[in-house]
C-alpha cells in the first residue's frame, strides 16, 4: 500500500471535497458509520456505496486506487463467511455491501483530508498525549519509510539484489535490514535531540489558518 | 552588571567525549572562548570533531573530561535555563523538522516557550517571508527537497531571535542564489542584534559570509590555529587541515610570488579593483 501516494492525494487535492472542513467530514463519516453499523438488509448499504462511488467520482480521487483499498477487506469476509452455516445471498450481500461501503467512506475521507487537518481536529477532543502520540506515528512512518527506501535503493545500486540468487539477495537484505535498525535508532536519537533543543513538552501546537 | 565575564558567551576546556560506539573527540589546544557578537567558524577536516563540538555547546553531549560553559551555565545539566535563547541548525535536517505544517514547524519552539500564538504566527510568517519561503508554509516537512528543509530549520532557529546562534552546515545543499540571500540576511541579523553565531562549513568561500574568525581543527580534534578568516588563508598553509583557500586568496598568492604587492583581501571585487587600479596605474 502506497501511503505515500495516499499523502500526497490528501494534500495536494483540490477539489470541493479536500477544501470542506475536516470537522463537517469527520462528523459526515461518524453518521455513516453509525448508519451503516444499523443497517439490517443490503439496501442502504448499497446505497451508500453508490453514494460514495459519486462522491469519489465528483471529488476527481484516483477510482482504481479508492476501490483497490475498499476491496482489501472483501478477502477477509469471503474467509469468514465459509465459516457461516446456513448462508444466504441476503446475508453475503448485506455483509459484504457494509464493510465494503464502510471502508470507502474511511478511504475516500483520508484521500480527502491531510493529516495536518485531522490532526488539528482531534487535537481538539481528544487528550494531548493521545495526539502527540498519533502525531509522532505519523511522522516516523514517513521517516521510516524514507529511510528503508534509501537503504533498498543503495542496495540495488550496489549490485546487492540479485533475484536468480535468492540466498545471495536473502543475505544482503538481512544486512540491509540491521543497517536500517541502526538508522531507525540513530534517527530517534536526532529526533529526541530535536526535542529537547526545541523546548519539546508534550504538546504539538497546531496553528492551522486560524491567524489569517 | 557590565563586567566583563558578562560578554562570555561560550567557553570550552579541554573536553573530550567518548561516544559509547567507539569514537572518541578531545577537543583540545587553543582555548575555545566566544564573546558577545562573534561570528565563529570551525573548520576542519571530516570526522576531525566540528559537530562533536556543537553538540557540546548545544548541551546533547556530557564531556567525559573538560567543562563546558554557555551564557553562564553547564548547558548538559542545566539546558532548560538557556534554551529559549540559542538557536540551533544541526547538520541532518530530516529529524528537525517536527511541526504537521512548515508554519506550524516554524512555530514549533517559540510556542513551546511559550510565546503568545498570535505574536509567534505573525514572526513566522515573517521569517518565511524573509528566507524566501513563504510559499512552503502549508506544506508537509517530509515532502521538502533537501535544501527547503534546511532553509525551513533556519526560519525555525531565527524565529526565537537568540543570543547565540550554533549552525552546523547551514548552508550545505542551498542553491547559489538562495546562499547569497540567507547570508545577507544573518549578516543583517547580527549587525542589528548583535547574535553571537558558530558555524561549521567545507565551503571556504562563503567562510567569510558566516564568519569574521576562524577556529582550524586537526584530524584528532585539536584546535591548532585561530585566526580571523583573512589571517587564516593569508598567513597559514591549510593544506594539511584538508582545506583550500578561496579562488580569490590563490590568485592574490600567486601574483605576490611573482613579486606583485597586493594587499590580502578575500573579496572578489576588491580584489578586482585593486588589480584595475594596479593596471591604470601601469598604463599610465
Ligand atoms: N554517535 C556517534 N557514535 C560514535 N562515534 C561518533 C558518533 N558521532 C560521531 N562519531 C565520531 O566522532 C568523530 C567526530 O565526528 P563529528 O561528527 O564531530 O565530525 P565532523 O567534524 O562534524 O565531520 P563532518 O565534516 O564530516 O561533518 C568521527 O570520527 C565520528 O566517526
Ligand atoms: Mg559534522
Amino acid at each position: 500500500m502506497d501511503l505515500n501516494y495516499i499523502d500526497y492525494i490528501s494534500i495536494s487535492g483540490r477539489s470541493w471535497l479536500h477544501r470542506s472542513p475536516a470537522g463537517f467530514k469527520i462528523l459526515f463519516l461518524s453518521a455513516a458509520v453509525i448508519i451503516l453499523l444499523s443497517a439490517t438488509s443490503w439496501r442502504l448499504p448499497a446505497i451508500v456505496t453508490a453514494a460514495m462511488i459519486a462522491i469519489a467520482v465528483s471529488a476527481r480521487l484516483p477510482l482504481k486506487l479508492v476501490l483497490t483499498l475498499s476491496l482489501y477487506p472483501v478477502i477477509f469476509i469471503v474467509i469468514f463467511l465459509f465459516s457461516v452455516s446456513g448462508l444466504t445471498l441476503s446475508i453475503l450481500a448485506t455483509v459484504s455491501l457494509r464493510i465494503i461501503s464502510l471502508t470507502l467512506a474511511v478511504v475516500i475521507f483520508f484521500l480527502s483530508t491531510s493529516f495536518p487537518a485531522v490532526f488539528a481536529v482531534l487535537g481538539r477532543i481528544l487528550p494531548d498525549f493521545l495526539v502527540t502520540a498519533l502525531f509522532f506515528t505519523y511522522r516516523s512512518i514517513f521517516l521510516l519509510s524514507d529511510g528503508f527506501a534509501d537503504i533498498y535503493t543503495a542496495l540495488h545500486l550496489r549490485g546487492g539484489t540479485d533475484f536468480r540468487r535468492p540466498v545471495f539477495t536473502l543475505s544482503r537484505l538481512g544486512m540491509a535490514l540491521g543497517h536500517f535498525l541502526a538508522h531507525i535508532i540513530a534517527a530517534s536519537q536526532r529526533m529526541a535531540e530535536n526535542l529537547k533543543l526545541r523546548g519539546f513538552h508534550n504538546h504539538i501546537y497546531y496553528l492551522g489558518k486560524r491567524y489569517e | 552588571m557590565n563586567n566583563k565575564n558578562d560578554k562570555i558567551i561560550v567557553s570550552l576546556k579541554c573536553i573530550r567525549h567518548a561516544y559509547t560506539g567507539g569514537g572518541s573527540v578531545s577537543t583540545g589546544g587553543l582555548p575555545f572562548t566566544i564573546t558577545r557578537g562573534q561570528r565563529v567558524a570551525v573548520l576542519g577536516p571530516n570526522g576531525s570533531g566540528k559537530s562533536t563540538l556543537l553538540r557540546h555547546i548545544l548541551g546533547l553531549l556530557k564531556p567525559t573530561e573538560g567543562t563546558v560553559e554557555v551564557l553562564g551555565v553547564n548547558p548538559a545539566s542545566q539546558y532548560m535555563k538557556i534554551r529559549s535563547r540559542i538557536g540551533a541548525v544541526m547538520q541532518n535536517t530530516d529529524e528537525q523538522l517536527i511541526g504537521p505544517t512548515v508554519l506550524d514547524d516554524v512555530a514549533f519552539a517559540p510556542l513551546n516557550f511559550g510565546r503568545s500564538a498570535s505574536e509567534t504566527y505573525r514572526k513566522a510568517i515573517d521569517i518565511l517571508k524573509r528566507l524566501n519561503i513563504y510559499e512552503l508554509k502549508d506544506r508537509l516537512p517530509h515532502y521538502l527537497s533537501g535544501g527547503e528543509r534546511r532553509k525551513v530549520a533556519l526560519a525555525g532557529a531565527l524565529i526565537l531571535e537568540p543570543d547565540l546562534l550554533v549552525m552546523d552546515e547551514p548552508l550545505e545543499g542551498i542553491d547559489h542564489a538562495s546562499r547569497r540571500e540567507i547570508s545577507n540576511f544573518l549578516q543583517k541579523l547580527h549587525a542589528e542584534t548583535e547574535v553571537t553565531m558558530i558555524s561549521t562549513t567545507h565551503d571556504m568561500d562563503i567562510v567569510s559570509d558566516l564568519a569574521d574568525c576562524g577556529y582550524v581543527m586537526n584530524q584528532s580534534g585539536g584546535l591548532e590555529i585561530y585566526g580571523t578568516i583573512e589571517e587564516l588563508f593569508f598567513n597559514h598553509d591549510l593544506h594539511s587541515f584538508n582545506l583550500a583557500p578561496p579562488a580569490t586568496v590563490r590568485i592574490i598568492k600567486i601574483l605576490q610570488r611573482h613579486g606583485l604587492a597586493i594587499a590580502p583581501t578575500l573579496n572578489a571585487e576588491v580584489l578586482s579593483n585593486r588589480l584595475l587600479e594596479l593596471l591604470h596605474s601601469e598604463i599610465r
